[in-house]
């Protein structure tokens, strides 16, 4: 609904947070603590999201149209009536992907400067 | 789940619970109960890795609850003051357009007097902000319910500006006329009871509109008004019928706006 008056490019840039949830829920639905965890895990423990930032993202996330509640429940195992699946939406795939391609135009543009990479190893690089 | 959260655990939960009164109370009540969820996660997920350093831990999630809640409430804030200041726009707007229309018969008719200016004038103001008021109240997005709005408070204002001033059943002193207020206030009441929900708004038009017929019919059936002049029986029937055929149409519009609107629940934020 909100994406029919906004393009993706209208939402960038995307803050950190933001950018975190879209990739966490781009391969699947996940619920607060999984978004926590899969974001820890894939930046190597660098980026830890505490509840307060990603309720707040969240919410104006809901309201932009980039995630949606889902009714359903994946992980019944760690099921619990206050949990809430969230899951990305068509128009919050576009957003990150123009985000994406944001960054990468800015990584370009670095190396073309010859900033040089390489301070920190990559997660699970030797 | 207790059992798991383990003694730490549950003094932490109270202390975060107690802390999270930093957030705007609207913010807590739609995600408080998930945000405690989290944090009791993270504290099973500290225990199960046997991590020490519970000074550590709390520093991390009260910069987190502190940065937060200042965002939070910062964003509440504005909302709020965003709000205040549309409805102090909105009465200022209408206060002005007012000022500007009764401009218009203190140049072309000096014959005004006084009273005339300050019914005219309580009477737009009014038609006015009642306007504004149900638009802000439904949030309404459908061109349908905007124009339903428009003409129903534009046939009000008419009915309440012809009986004052000149009066549709005999003259204007004729007490027959006050009867037009009662199909004024059937309008009102089925509004209020409706709360403006398009459905029960085209209802009550219809109601309004039976009701300014029935006035009509009650006043040639009794002859009230007699001996016709003016508007004459002719007239009296044209101008009831003018006002019915204006809170039908009303209602149609009511009702197109209802079928427009997507069904309970879907496209709701958050």
């Amino acid at each position: 609904m909100v994406e029919e008056s906004r393009g993706p490019r209208d939402l960038l840039p995307l803050t950190p947070a933001v950018l975190h949830i879209l990739l966490a829920l781009a391969d699947e639905e996940r619920h607060g603590y999984g978004i926590m965890r899969e974001v820890e895990e894939r930046t190597g423990g660098e980026t830890r999201m505490g509840p307060g930032t990603l309720y707040g993202s969240i919410k104006r996330m809901l309201a932009d149209g980039l995630i949606e509640e889902s009714d359903e429940r994946p992980d019944p195992a760690m099921d619990d009536q206050r949990r809430r699946y969230y899951r990305i939406t068509d128009f919050g795939r576009r957003v990150a992907g123009a985000e994406a391609e944001r960054l990468q135009s800015l990584v370009s543009a670095a190396r073309a400067k010859k900033i040089s990479f390489g301070v920190r190893p990559l997660p699970g690089g030797s | 789940m207790s059992g798991a959260r383990g003694e730490d655990g549950s003094i932490s939960e109270r202390v975060y619970r107690l802390l999270m009164r930093a957030y705007p109370k609207e913010f807590r009540e739609m995600y408080g109960a998930q945000m405690e969820q989290a944090f009791l996660d993270l504290c099973r997920e500290k225990a199960r890795r046997g991590e020490v350093g519970l000074a550590r831990f709390w520093v991390r999630v009260g910069l987190d609850l502190v940065s937060s809640a200042i965002v939070e409430r910062r964003r509440a804030e504005g909302k709020e003051t965003a709000m205040r200041d549309r409805k102090y726009r909105s009465v200022v707007g209408v206060a002005l357009a007012t000022a500007f229309i009764l401009l218009l018969p203190l140049l072309t008719a000096p014959a005004w007097t006084l009273a005339d200016f300050v019914f005219a004038g309580a009477l737009i103001f009014g038609a006015g902000l009642t306007f504004t008021y149900v638009l802000a109240a439904k949030k309404a997005g459908n061109i349908a319910y905007r124009a339903a709005v428009g003409v129903a408070i534009a046939a009000a204002f008419i009915l309440v500006w012809l009986t004052g001033a000149v009066g549709i059943i005999g003259s204007e002193d004729n007490n027959a006329n006050s009867m037009y207020f009662g199909v004024l206030a059937v309008g009102i009441i089925g509004a209020i009871v409706a709360r403006f929900r398009p459905n029960g708004m085209a209802r009550a038009l219809f109601a309004t509109a039976l009701a300014q017929a029935l006035v009509a019919v009650i006043a040639l059936m009794i002859g009230l008004g007699s001996p016709w002049s003016p508007p004459g029986v002719l007239g009296t029937l044209i101008l009831n019928g003018f006002f019915v055929a204006l809170f039908v149409g009303s209602a149609w519009l009511f009702r197109s706006a209802a079928r427009e609107q997507p069904p309970a629940g879907a496209g709701q934020e958050g």
